[in-house]
């Protein structure tokens, strides 16, 4: 129920790449079919790069929200807001919850694990929280939706623009001092930029914009730099920025495949204050059947290939994650690249150790490393300027970059409105060319974080319908004098199966607990008074039970099922 | 070999002698026997202890802090009692700090990481722990124990799982129970916590074996001692069949003890190779996710002067070394060849024990303590199992050679039959007439009560003697030469004494703690550069040119060897070179240029 709203700002339509438009169409269309609603969509250029796709006209506009959680939780009164743990720096892990608080179901929304990436994260994982409380009417009964908005509190707090990881001081080079080189800001303009080094072995060239490029020497691009943050070796090790504050990278601190001995990724598995909290938070909450995380991961495009961490799942679990990602098709269409849990990551403890499903979701403009990281090329609408800096302990030769984007608009509240419809309609001629048209006019801006909002939070609403749902069926009695003969099979309705294959396999979570419950002085004849049910398949797989009671006409059992996530069922059965 | 002389020989030559001194002298003879007896070498008893302490019992977990703070009071230079965390229950996870602290703080010797008792019904960790605190106290004079007092710290936590210990006491227990602590889980996932753990059906205070007779059971009674059940051969019938240990289904789910108190393994909590419930039984959602763990990775971490470590578990006769699991690999050569030759003295001083290797000697252990002290930190560690079955008839004339068999003898003919119930009828809720009996709690995994202090010492022993082999750093020489114009060497050794090297490889492989420093510094002088002298060419092969005054050495200083570091300087002055190794202590020198 909206309060009062708070704390919007509107989203930008942006470029409109022409190529877009009939995928837009053929989702939105197959969104209705299932009775969500319309919602915005993205497409995807040639080469990659993530383009909003044009949605005015089908979708209305909606206003993302970039508050508080505070904020959040004093704007709906179906939202609640506590901690449940606190970071090593002492900050709290601040959990919204939408929904019905006595659900039997829950879905838990996860972002910011990782501090480098973590700002836009949770500016998306806030906004669905507030797209859910938006449309708390539409959500299933007796569901219920977590959402962590900030994984890393510490880091997001932290200023140095490399911190990944929390507020625990680590030796990362090993020396024997603790955070002795970080960063620092050689031309005093208040940021940490980056900063080139003259260097024959280093993997950077430049081309004449000062734009670096990876160095090829057998094509003719020799090594000329490397790069590194601005700073200076202020330990005098012969090493920039090796060991700034903190921290410990929450994202690689969970146990399933754990990295030992990599200080980032902690002393241990959940050695971390954070990571403690929210394990024991999913742990303790049973009724969480899936995680929802937005960061590095994304393995809802497509299954990003079984490797490492990302251990092989039971092909049941294969095909439930080909299922999730069809349903969640549904909301957008959004081509990048796959990219599987890592180390140490939530999502392969979620699905190797707890035994639930997790999905991961790379935001907008996050599907691909951050430059100069990895293969990642230098973003198209930025430019560079490099300024010579200099000092104790600063290398020769250094400069430090100056980045501004190329066009001016971006940060603008007000919608881009194509600069002139026809340039729409040129594009539709050109077809697959249509990104390439005017350059002046098409530089690659990034499409708003929060374009895929609705897609997200229309997901979790289907997928929470689309919850196990027991029942009983195909019930037989028979017996006479005292004596009754039960046969019946519990079966699974949903679209989720009960367990996954993998945490059925682990025992990770509790079974459906069949209970026979005996009026007084009855007993049981035939049969077992506690049967556990490891996992139901969706679909409508069951299991037969059998019991022989032996009691006084006319007494009622009751046989009672229990599962982690299901609403409890009973049934009775009067003594013949 | 010199010929003995012949008693004959000497009362000749008394006599003789004797005569001539009365013919010398002018007054009255005194014969020999009225003269004062010649001054014996005094006795050396052992001297009367100042704690009397008892090592014939196995001591609550109140009543062994109560002596552990008894042994403190008694010698409050030496030692001292610390609580390092609290268990699950709330008690206190004691510790004896011991050390001479005339000769300085804790923190700031080599020292040893000694505890017992991390399964409940393991408890005789616990008395050898004791005992060490109480033996080394009591034997402060004694010069080895003295030196060892002075240059090293103790760190000995007697029962890091108290809970376990005191539900050993307390409750009835198997022989194997209470091996958790108490931290409740719901062993049988069926929502609720220890609901169902054993009974004590007869009430004696102990939970045996329950049996009912089967013409077709697999179980019949043995053939040359009728008390005791062996199970059938095939084409056997059987009398009997087994039901388990004492109990009824408290819970109505058909099923007998499935969910007792505790119901997990703290030596499946600790972070090294750990692996969690699905992989192996026992281990909790993550490492260290117990309190008593955590109060004791806790206190390791903040330690890193620690550099050897024991911990006492039962039984089997066992001095356990890592990896806890093949997966692992090897450990690296030069750091296994120490610990074979710590473990290989070890088996000389207790008899019955075997040097083992964890997972290929014994099981696989993901997560076990010791494997995280040496994988995790660095730290040269054992796990002994005291008491070995052997150790009940030792070989003696009428072993049969058939444990069972022999183990009612002992109980019979040594302890007088105090450890072995005989079966007798009870009536079962579920099962009907039954038989209850067998063996009590304080037999097969704990030591017979008369043998606990030899246990104790002989286990002491040991960890005094890996304790003597901690790294030791100790400064060498100081000399300074002329190096041309105008630049001067100066050249400093120091030795670690211990057998153990400064650094583990394990240390230095995975990076784990901080290297060791060698740092010169004088207010007259310009460190140009510095650096190891390598081997045979006696030169810097590796010159420090960036800091040279503040070198990292991050190999350490091997066991027993030397180190030599040479610097190049300008000027004149006071110089003073200090090497510090996180785990060998610090030394210093110092040179006039």
């Amino acid at each position: 129920m909206l309060i009062a709203p708070i704390a919007r700002i509107a989203i930008r339509s942006l470029v409109v790449p022409i190529l877009a438009v009939p995928l837009v169409i053929a989702t939105l269309a197959a969104a209705q079919d299932a009775g969500a609603p319309p919602t915005e969509a993205v497409s995807q250029d040639a080469a990659g790069t993530s383009e909003p796709a044009a949605t005015e006209a089908a979708a209305p506009e909606r206003e993302a929200f970039e508050g508080t959680p505070a904020e959040l939780a004093a704007t709906y009164d179906t939202v609640t807001l506590r901690s449940i743990g606190k970071t090593f720096g002492g900050r709290d892990l601040q959990l919204l919850s939408v929904g019905d608080p006595d659900a039997t179901w829950a879905a838990l929304i996860v972002a910011g694990l990782h501090g480098r990436r973590g700002a836009d994260e949770s500016a998306v994982a806030l906004d669905v929280a507030a797209w859910l409380a938006e449309h708390s009417e539409e959500l299933p009964a007796n569901t219920l939706f977590h959402v962590l908005a900030d994984g890393s509190p510490d880091a997001s707090a932290a200023t140095a623009p490399s911190r990944a990881g929390n507020d625990r001081s680590i030796d990362d080079d090993g020396d024997g001092d603790l955070d002795e080189d970080g960063a620092d800001d050689l031309n005093g303009d208040g940021e940490i930029g980056w900063m080139r080094i003259p260097d024959p072995t280093g993997e950077w060239a430049f081309d004449n914009d000062g734009v670096p490029v990876r160095a090829e020497p057998a094509k003719g691009t020799p090594r000329t730099h490397r790069i590194v943050r601005e700073g200076r070796d202020d330990d005098a090790d012969g090493k920039w920025n090796e060991d700034g504050p903190g921290g410990v990278d929450i994202a690689r601190n969970f146990t399933w495949s754990f990295e030992e001995h990599t200080r980032a990724a902690g002393a241990w598995p959940a050695s971390e204050s954070t990571t403690r909290a929210i394990m024991d938070f999913i742990l303790a909450e049973q009724r969480i059947a899936l995680v929802y995380e937005f960061g590095a991961a994304e393995t809802i495009t497509k299954n990003p290939g079984w490797d490492g961490a990302w251990k092989k799942l039971p092909d049941d679990d294969g095909d439930l994650l080909t299922g999730l990602r069809e349903m969640h098709a549904k909301g957008a269409d959004v081509k990048r690249s796959a990219s599987a849990p890592g180390n140490g990551s939530l999502g392969a403890t979620v699905w190797n150790q707890l035994g639930r499903i997790w999905l991961g979701r790379a935001p907008l403009g996050r599907s691909g490393p951050v430059w100069p990281d990895g293969d990642a090329k230098w973003p198209q609408h930025l430019t560079v300027t490099w300024s010579a800096v200099s000092g104790d302990g600063v290398p020769d030769g250094a400069e430090v970059a100056t980045i501004t984007p190329l066009r001016t608009d971006v940060g603008d509240d007000e919608p881009d409105e194509p600069d002139d419809a026809d340039d729409a309609d040129d594009a539709d001629d050109e077809g697959d060319e249509g990104d390439e048209g005017d350059e002046e006019d098409t530089v690659k801006l990034p499409p708003s974080i929060f374009a895929e909002t609705p897609s997200i939070g229309g997901f979790l609403r289907d997928v929470a319908a689309a919850r196990a749902v027991v029942a009983f069926t195909e019930t037989f009695t028979a017996g006479s004098d005292g004596v009754l003969r039960l046969r019946t099979r519990l079966v699974n309705t949903g679209r989720l199966p009960t367990h996954t294959a993998r945490g059925a396999q682990l025992r990770a979570r509790r079974p459906l607990n069949v209970r026979v419950v005996l009026p007084d002085g009855a007993t049981l004849a035939g049969g077992r008074p506690l049967v556990q049910i490891e996992r139901l398949a969706p679909g409508g797989a069951s299991d037969e039970l059998a019991w022989v009671v032996a009691g006084k006409s006319g007494d009622t059992v009751k046989i009672e099922v229990s599962g982690p996530d299901l609403a409890p069922i009973a049934h009775e059965v009067r003594i013949p | 070999m010199r010929r003995p002389i012949a008693p004959t020989a000497l009362a000749l030559t008394w006599l003789v002698a004797f005569a001539a001194g009365a013919l010398a002298q002018d007054r009255p003879a005194t014969p020999p026997w009225a003269q004062d007896p010649p001054p014996r070498v005094a006795p050396r008893p052992e001297k009367k202890p100042e704690v009397n302490l008892r090592f014939d019992v196995y001591y609550h977990v109140d009543e062994l802090h109560a002596a552990m703070r008894q042994v403190a009071a008694a010698y409050p230079d030496l030692l001292e009692i610390r609580s390092i965390g609290k268990s699950v229950e709330g008690r206190d996870i004691l510790m004896g700090v011991l050390t001479d602290t005339s000769t300085g703080k804790d923190t700031d010797k080599t020292a040893f990481w000694c505890d017992g008792n991390i399964h409940g019904n393991e408890v005789q960790g616990g008395e050898a722990s004791l005992y060490l605190l109480w033996w080394m106290t009591e034997n402060r004079d004694l010069p080895r124990v003295r030196e060892l007092l002075r240059e090293r710290t103790l760190y000995v936590v007697p029962s890091i799982n108290p809970d376990g210990r005191a539900h050993w006491f307390d409750a009835p227990n198997t022989m194997s129970s209470s091996r958790s602590g108490k931290r409740p889980v719901d062993n049988d996932r069926d929502g609720l916590f220890d609901e169902d753990g054993p009974d004590d059906l007869d009430g004696d205070g102990e939970i045996l074996r329950m049996r009912v007779r089967d013409p077709n059971g697999g179980w019949k009674v043995h053939p040359e001692e009728p008390r005791l059940m062996v199970r059938v051969k095939p084409g056997e019938k059987g009398t009997y069949r087994l039901l388990g240990l004492e109990g009824i289904d408290n819970d109505g789910d058909g099923r007998i003890n499935e969910d007792g108190p505790g119901g997990y393994d703290p030596n499946r909590d600790w972070p090294s190779d750990w692996a969690g419930p699905a992989e192996q039984y026992g281990a909790g959602p993550y490492p260290v996710s117990l309190p008593e763990t955590r109060a004791v990775v806790d206190f390791l971490v903040a330690h890193p002067n620690i550099a050897g470590f024991q911990s006492f578990h039962n039984s089997g006769g066992m001095i356990l070394r890592g990896p806890g699991t093949k997966e692992f690999g090897g450990y690296p050569r030069g750091d296994d060849r120490v610990m074979q030759a710590l473990a290989a003295r070890g088996e000389s001083q207790l008899p019955f024990y075997r040097s083992m290797v964890i997972w290929k000697d014994l099981y696989s252990v993901h997560g076990g303590e010791v494997n995280f002290a040496y994988e995790g930190l660095g730290i040269f560690a054992f796990t002994n199992e005291l008491w070995s079955r052997a150790q009940y008839l030792q070989g003696a004339k009428g072993a049969t050679g058939d444990a069972s068999v022999d183990r009612l003898r002992f109980d019979d003919d040594l302890e007088l039959g105090r450890r072995y119930v005989a079966w007798k009828p009870l009536q079962h809720p579920q099962f009907g007439a039954i038989e209850v009996g067998g063996w009590t709690r304080r037999t097969g995994r704990v030591a017979p009560s008369f043998m606990i202090q030899e246990m104790s010492h002989r286990n002491m022993a040991f960890v005094l003697y890996h304790a003597a082999e901690m790294p030791l750093v100790r400064a060498g020489t100081v000399t300074s030469g002329d190096a041309g114009n105008g630049l001067r060497f100066v050249e400093a050794t120091f030795t670690n004494e211990g057998m153990i090297p400064t650094r583990t490889q394990r240390s230095v492989d995975k990076e784990i703690g901080a290297p060791d420093r060698a740092t010169i510094a004088g207010g007259g002088i310009e460190v140009l550069s510095g650096g190891v002298v390598s081997g045979r060419s006696l030169r810097v092969n590796d010159p420090e040119i960036r800091r040279p005054a503040d070198l990292r050495l991050t190999g350490g200083i091997r066991g027993d060897a030397e180190i030599r570091i040479r610097w190049l300087v300008r000027g004149s002055g006071t110089v003073t070179i200090t090497y510090r190794a996180e785990k060998g202590g610090t030394a210093t020198l110092s040179l006039e240029l």
